[in-house]
Formats: C-alpha cells, structure tokens, sequence
C-alpha cells in the first residue's frame, strides 16, 4: 500500500516535471499545455484549431518526445488516401501471401496535421482508428499501440480547400483547443531563445509509456462526489433543454466532460474533482459539440461552452 | 424575418403591430391623417433599409406642431374621441421617426394597446373584440420580439410565448372582470356628439323613414316574459312629432306639458329591450309603455321614454306595457292647440281638403275613416323609392305624386286631421321584428322604422291610426318585404327568400345578442345580482375593491410561495447550507457570488476585495470544498464548518 502510494507519488512528480519541461517550450501557453496533458490522460484524442503557424505542430511534437511516445506525422492533403493512413496490404512474392504494410497510424502519438484537408474518406479512416483503437484491413484486426494519441490539427473552417469535419467526427475528439498568439512577453522570449526545433530535437523524456498507462488507469477512479455528478448533470439538462443549444450534449460528451474534468483533477493534485476542475475543461470539451440554435448566432465554441456554463448555477 | 438586420425586424414587428391596433380606426379617421401616417411609417422603412439619417430634434418638432395643428384645424379642436384617435395615431406615426432603442419600440407598443383600448370606445360589439384581442397579442409578442436584442429565436416563437404568457393572464382577467367594482352609470362611450349613428331622429322629413328602411342594422332586441305580442300590436314608441312646418315634423320644443293621464287595460306585457348605441336619448317600448327603470329614464308628455344619459353603448332595460290603454281623455287646451297647428301659408291644398272632409264627415270618427278610405281606394301607393317632394310636401304627395312611403301617409294623415279639427300628431319609432327562433327574442332592425298617427278623440283620448296599413295593410302584418312588390330594394329580401341564409343570420345575431348580455352589459346591476346569487349580502364597491385586494394578495402570495418552493435550493447537504450562508452573509456586505461561480473563485474575489477577511473565508472555503467534493467527508469537519460559519461576521 504505501509502496503503491510512493509510486504514485513519483508518477505525479513525473507528470508534473513533464508539464514544466512542456511549457519551457512552448511559452505562455500553460493552460492549453496542461488540457493536452489532461487529454491524453482521459485517453481521448485531441483537436488543436487555429490558424497556421501559432504552435500546433511544436506543441503536437513536444507531447510526443516529453512524454517518450513514438511519434508519427501524417500531413493531410487533399489527395491522401485511407491507405497512406492506415497502411496497405502487399502480395508478398516470398511468402505467396499478402503483407499488411502498417501505415503511419501505427504510433503511440499520431500528428494529424491539417486534418480538414483531406478528403472525408481519408478523415474518415484516422477516425475510425481513433474510436476503434484498432484498424481492420482485409477482415484482420491490427490493434493500435497502447497509449494510442492523436493531436488533430486543423485550419479554421472559413480558410480555403477545407473540408470541414462534420458533428459526428468532432464528437470523436474529447477536446478542442485554440492556441492563439502568445503574449508580448512570451514572443519576446521566443524571438530571442533558441530556434524551437532544436529545442524538441534535444527534448528529454520525462515519461515513458508504462507510466502513462498507469497514470490512465488512475483517472477514471479520480473521486467524483454527488455534488459534482449533480453538477455535471445540471450542465446536461441545460444544454438540451433546447433554450440556446440546437441539441444537447450525448451521452458520450458528458462521460467525456467528467473524465476529463477528473483527468484535470488528478493532473492538479486534487484528493477529488471540483467544480473548477470541470469549469477548466469545460469549454475545450463541449465547445465544438454545441450548435447554436439559431443559424445567425456567431458566437464561437468558447462563447457557448461559456454561456453554458454562466447558466448554470453550482448547486 | 429571419434574416433581417436587427434594427430591421424590430421595426417589422413594431409596424406590423401598430397596423393592427390602428386598422379599425381607419373608418373614422380622416384621410390625410391615415396617408401622413402610412407616408411616415414607409419613409421610416426606407430609411431603416437605405441606413438614412433619420431626421433631427428641429425638423421633428416641426412636423409634430404642424400634424396637431393640422388635427386641431380639421376636427375643430382636440377634444372629443376622433380627434383624440386621430392625435395618437399621428404622433404614433411620428414617433417612428425618433424611434432607435428597444425603449422606443416599448413605447410604441403601448401606444398600440391605447389604441386597442380605443376601439371599444367606438363599438364593443364581438367582431371588434374578434379584431383587438390578436392585435393586442400581436402587440404583445412584437414587444417580447424587439426586447431581444441578439439572436432572433424562430419567427414565430414570440406568438407562442406570448400566447402561453396572455392565457395564464386569463383566469386573472376573469376574476377582474367578475370582481372589479363596476361604475354604476357611464361608463363606456365617449361624448356622442360628434358620432354619426343611424337610428331615428327626433324630426321627420319625408324620405327621412325610407332612408334608414334599406339599413338592416339591428336597432334593438326584446326578450318577452310571457307570449310575444300579435304584430299589429308591435308598435315601438319612438319620438312624437308634434310640430310641423310644412314639410319637416319635428318634437315639441316646449317640453313644460303635463303629462295626461292614461287608463291601462287588460294584462301588461313585460320584457327586457337591450338597445343597440344610437348616440341619443330616446328609448323604445311597447305602446302603451307602463313601468320602466325610472333611475335610467324619465316618460315625457307625450308617452315617449328618454333615456337620462345618451345610449352611446348598449343599454339593457326591462319595461311592462299594455296594448289596450285609454290615454289623455281629458285634453287641456294648451295641448289641444299644440296639436292643431299648422303653418299658415303651406300646403292650402291639404288644408282645404282637411276641412271639406270633416265637414262632409260629420264626426271625426267618420272623417278619419274618410281619409283612410281616400288612401285606400285612390291611387295611392306604398314604395320604398318614392319621388322627391316639393316644398308643400303634403300637397305635392296628396295631388301629384302619390308615391310614398310611411312617413308620407303619417305625414299627410296627420296634417290632414289637424285640418280638419282633430289634435293628431305623429309617432316615429319601430313597428314589427323578427322573431329568432333560435334566441328566442323578438330582432326589431332598422329597416322596421316606421311612422304612424295619433289622434285625440273625445271620450278615446289618443288613438293610433296607422295610414300605412290602410294603403298595405301586409306591411304591419308581416312586413316590409311583404308590403313591397317585386324589384324594390328591401333591405334583406334576399335573406329571407332562403331558409338555410335566415336561420344562420337568427344564429349569428342570437350569439351577438349574447355577447350584449354576458360581456358588454355586464353593468353594475348585474354585477351585483351575480354576486348576490354566489352568496355575497349586499355587495358594493367598497367590498368589492376589500375582496378583490385581498384576493389578489393571496393568489399572489400563493404563487410566491408556489414559485419559491419550486426553485427552493435542492441540496440538503449541510455543508452547502452553511456554505450558503457564508455566502448569503457576504451578499449582504455587496459580495454576491454568482451561481456559476466557483468556491475559489469567489474567495479570490472576496479577498481582493476585503484582504481583512482573507483567513477566514478562504478557510470556510476549502472546508467546504474538502467536505462537499473530497473523498471521505468527516463529521468533525462538517462541526468545524459550522463553527467557522457561525463565528464568520463580515
């Protein structure tokens, strides 16, 4: 007991030396960096939005060397195919038989860089290997490495040559995040240090695999109390009871909201989850699955998980 | 709507609105008021649409003095109902000029209702309450429409809320309606002066009858208490027309007579009349009218009953009349006189004829059976279109025309009488109706105007003789159209030649007639004889306005309760309730927490704020925090809380 107490113990220090070793990188972006984290641990798959050139990719790349995780990049363009994702089945002359060619989905953190690219049949392949966990070529079943992550990045929908991930799709990533540009002070300090990629190239690893997989398992056992399932559930009956949503959250996004609120809890230190722990996650894992009610309603992800979230009291 | 710019779809809604509540005002308002408005409310739209500048303090007042004036001027005045309209239609209109905030709209919209209310003011009948109850919802749900400033929900969602919002209101405007002390008296209608109502009048030229005969409006309704009364017995009293100037009858000026005495014979008829607005004072009964409501009315000295305020809305009486009656046998001379004059220098032919007949009659019975007689076997006839008549009215009809209708027999019967020596005077009013069967009531319309004679004999006193039915004895029998012949313009002929259109017009006015009884002339009698009936001793409006009070505190004391109880805070965790006054302890020093904000978040707020109470509240804090949200809550912490709270005095 107080050998597995200690272990875990270790494994938070571990966790949170990773979080710093994170953010020596990518600066002024702790918040953004901490939900990545969370994500991973609440074994959901994550999905960067912003315009290009603020991070996405670095961040994508940081998680996979500090976390020491194999890493895989598959740029998505428009004449991609489900193969060039999930690999190809060869006649193999030697054998007499066909060789299943594992494609680049076959990695511990996959970088889905610009996944509105694509075309939906090649999006649709990563997608289904994210909910699968496995991929299924030729009626074989080939299981994805264990932990399986995916960082999605993707262009705002309005930029040319996109195609939009449709709701369903979107409800396959537990969040959604924006990163935005860094504060004065942050570019500064990234204008004078050192060029970023090789600051990735000499990137230590402060967690392997294993600990992850154990970090994982900790999350769903995170303490939730009645009053937090209430409030959780409170947020639920808001978002359907059709006043601003034009429908509500699933049941697979509420089950999402509360693991990754306790991912957030257990990456805090906190004994059980809190309502800060939810409000903190809140906005990156219901934003892209509200749809305003009305069509002429701009507000953006963050301004409805926002609204949200000021409707309803804590009880 | 929908895609309508905000400013846009609020002055949709606003306008659409205000369309509604100023539509039936239409009639009576003057055409240049309607067009100024309608100009002002389309060159707002454009405006709306091009984003022009709309127009400046200056030029606003300016067009504002110049539309009073310009109402001042055309109606002679600003009081009075029209001219009242027509002012808030205009400056309704104008408004729109000015009209940028939702507050604007919200003023707008109350303009509106004003004007719904107005409406009544003009008629309160079912099809003007038809027509003011959507647009008072459409006001309504256009007022719930502007007061959203962002996201226009579905088009029609404001109907739908306003509907669900309007009919909770209405047990509320039942109970008020029952409840509110009425004002004995008048109460609807504004100064009538000005208002055009067909209906008899208190002078008769000829043509005057046959006018008002094409008109198939609704004059009044009876409900009799026992048997109806055979037609040649449905003669409704209207003025007696006692002075005539040789073409016009009109009412005695001099009104100082002494009303003679009447002898009633045989059973009174009693019934109840519920009489259409005329805008005048007179009110119709049965002849001979015996018992009326004398706090409503006064008989003058020719029998007839004046109302004592004019009949600008529906009014409800009960008279008892006898058909058989001995009135005035003893006729004073300064009465007798009255009714014998004629002008001297009009109508010589008549007079002349007048006096060779009495002469040639002998008594005056024979004389009026003579004139009678010469009506019915000469070439006299009875249509609805007569020729226009000279000067000598009389004269032109006895020896050249002979075309008339039944003022022109009154009329000619009448002068030709007091030729002859025989006080005779003639009576307007209303002579059959139509019975529905479907009510059970008798409909006495317009287009049952009709005139007939009076004349004094000596033992008799006065004594109707009915010219008319001399020449077409149908018509007092069974009608105008009956007595008319083909090709006459009789106002509802048409009606009455198909069953399935009469019996569904003797439907629609039994509704109509009910709706006079349960909603307009819900008076303060009738009030008071409802609440007698449920069990309340002498109800007056002292008592009415205690109860109603009372009531209307307890039903909203009720729903409080009802409310509170329904949004009562759920948890019955007590560690939330001490939190809960913790915060409720804050509030009251200004630091409010807002319902989603979170435990640390307040205390950040609650510190920046107050550094002195820093210690405490962030302890109460994360004690809470640890006993609501932590693994494995403790009893003593939960005591702890308790403590913290109690001793925790901002």
């Amino acid at each position: 007991m107080n050998a597995r107490r200690d272990s875990a113990h270790g494994q938070r220090e571990r966790l949170d030396a990773a979080v710093a070793q994170l953010n020596e990188v990518i600066l002024g972006k702790d918040r953004e960096v901490r939900l990545g984290v969370a994500c991973l641990l609440a074994r959901g798959h994550l999905l960067i939005e912003d315009i290009p050139g603020v991070g996405k990719t670095t961040l994508a790349h940081a998680l996979a060397r500090v976390l020491g995780l194999t890493y895989q990049r598959i740029q998505f363009t428009s004449d991609l195919l489900p193969a060039d994702v999930i690999g190809v089945s060869v006649y193999d002359r030697a054998s007499g038989s066909f060789q299943f060619h594992r494609g680049p989905v076959f990695a511990q953190l996959v970088l889905a860089d610009e996944v509105n690219r694509a075309t939906p049949k090649a999006q649709s392949a990563l997608l289904e290997a994210m909910e699968e966990r496995q991929v299924t070529v030729d009626g074989v079943s080939h299981p994805l490495p264990e932990p399986f992550f995916v960082v999605a990045t993707q262009n705002p929908a309005y930029q040319v040559g996109t195609f939009p991930l449709p709701e369903s799709q979107l409800d396959r990533f537990l969040m959604r995040i924006e990163l935005g540009y860094p504060a004065a002070g942050q570019e500064r300090a990234l204008l004078r240090g050192r060029d970023r990629r090789d600051m990735l190239a000499t990137l230590p690893a402060v967690l392997d695999p294993e600990v992850i997989q154990a970090l994982q398992q900790g999350v769903p056992a995170m303490h939730a109390s009645d009053a937090l399932l209430d409030y959780v559930q409170a947020l639920t009956r808001a978002s359907r009871d059709g006043s601003q949503f034009q429908s509500g959250l699933s049941t697979r996004a509420v089950i999402s909201l509360l693991r990754a609120a306790q991912a957030w809890a257990f990456l805090h230190g906190h004994p059980g989850v809190l309502p800060e722990d939810l409000q903190a996650v809140l906005p990156a894992v219901v934003g892209h699955r509200l749809r305003p009610r009305e069509a002429t309603d701009r507000r953006g992800p963050n301004e409805l998980a926002r609204a949200l979230l000021e409707a309803v009291p804590i009880p | 709507m929908r895609d309508l710019p905000l400013g846009m779809r609020r002055l949709a809604w606003t306008l659409c609105g205000l369309a509604a509540a100023v539509a039936p005002h239409v009639a009576h308002l003057k055409p240049w008021v309607v067009s100024l408005a309608l100009a002002v409310a389309g060159w707002r739209l454009l405006a709306e649409h091009r984003g022009w500048r709309l127009p400046g303090r200056m030029l606003r007042s300016g067009v504002a003095v110049a539309a009073t004036a310009g109402i001042v001027l055309s109606y002679r005045g600003w009081a009075g109902l029209d001219a009242g309209t027509a002012l808030l239609v205009l400056m309704a209109a104008l408004k729109l000029l000015e009209t940028r905030t939702a507050r604007d709209h919200v003023v707008l919209a109350f303009i509106g209702w004003f004007l719904c209310l107005a409406t009544f003011l003009y008629r309160q009948d079912m099809i003007a309450a038809a027509w003011v109850l959507p647009a008072a919802w459409l006001l309504a749900a256009s007022l719930l429409a502007v007061s959203r400033s962002g996201d226009e929900p579905r088009r029609l969602r404001p109907f739908r809320q306003t509907g669900a919002m309007l009919l909770k209101a209405v047990p509320l405007a039942l109970v008020l309606f029952v409840f509110f002390p009425r004002v004995a008296g008048h109460f609807w209608g504004a100064p009538s002066n000005e208002r055009a109502v067909t209906g008899l009048s208190e002078e008769m030229s000829p043509g005057d009858l046959s006018e008002l005969s094409i008109n198939d409006a609704v004059a009044f309704r009876v409900r009799f208490d026992g048997a109806l009364p055979p037609p040649r017995d449905r003669y409704w009293r209207g003025p007696v027309l006692t002075e005539f100037d040789g073409f016009t009858w009109s009412r005695a000026r001099a009104q100082a007579y002494f009303k003679p005495a009447v002898e009633y014979l045989g059973d009174p008829l009693t019934y109840t009349v519920t009489l259409e607005p005329t805008g005048q004072r007179m009110l119709f009964a049965l002849d001979l009218v015996r018992d009326w409501p004398e706090s409503m009315a006064q008989q003058s000295w020719d029998y007839q009953l004046w109302s004592l305020q004019p009949v600008d809305a529906v009014v409800q009486y009960r008279a008892g009349s006898h058909t058989r009656y001995r009135a005035g046998v003893e006729l004073s001379a300064a009465l007798s006189n009255r009714n014998l004059q004629l002008p001297a220098d009009r109508n010589p032919g008549a007079r002349a004829l007048g006096a060779r007949m009495r002469t040639e009659a002998g008594s005056d019975e024979a004389f009026i059976q003579a004139v009678l007689a010469m009506f019915r076997e000469q070439e006299f006839y009875y249509t609805l279109t007569p020729p226009r008549l000279e000067r000598d009215s009389v004269d032109d009809f006895l020896f050249n025309t002979r075309r008339g209708f039944c003022g022109h027999f009154a009329s000619a019967f009448t002068m030709l009488m007091r030729a002859g020596g025989v006080p005779a005077r003639v009576v307007a009013g209303y002579q059959g109706g139509d019975w529905n069967r479907v009510g059970g009531y008798l409909i006495v319309r317009q287009s049952h105007a009709h005139a007939w004679s009076e004349v004094w004999l000596a033992g008799r006193g006065w004594t109707r003789i009915d010219p008319t039915a001399a020449v077409a004895p149908e018509r007092v029998e069974r009608g105008l159209d009956a007595a008319l012949p083909e090709g006459e313009p009789v106002p509802g002929r048409l009606l009455r030649r198909s069953e399935f259109l009469w019996e569904a017009g003797l439907l629609w006015d039994n509704v109509n007639a009910r709706w006079n009884d349960w909603i307009v002339r819900f008076s303060a009698e009738q009030q008071e004889r409802m609440l007698e009936s449920i069990g309340f001793e002498r109800p007056d409006w002292r008592h009415l306005g205690t109860l109603l009070g009372v009531g209307l505190i307890a039903g909203l004391a009720l729903v409080s309760a009802w409310l509170a109880w329904q949004f009562r805070p759920r948890t019955s965790d007590p560690a939330a309730r001490s939190y809960r006054r913790f915060t409720a302890r804050l509030a009251r020093q200004g630091l409010e927490r807002a319902p989603h904000e979170t435990p640390r978040d307040f205390l950040a707020r609650v510190v920046a704020a107050r550094p002195d109470l820093g210690p405490q509240a962030g302890d109460i804090t994360e004690l809470y925090l640890q006993l609501r949200y932590w693994p494995g809550p403790d009893a003593r912490d939960l005591a702890r809380l308790r403590g913290l709270v109690a001793g925790f005095r901002p």
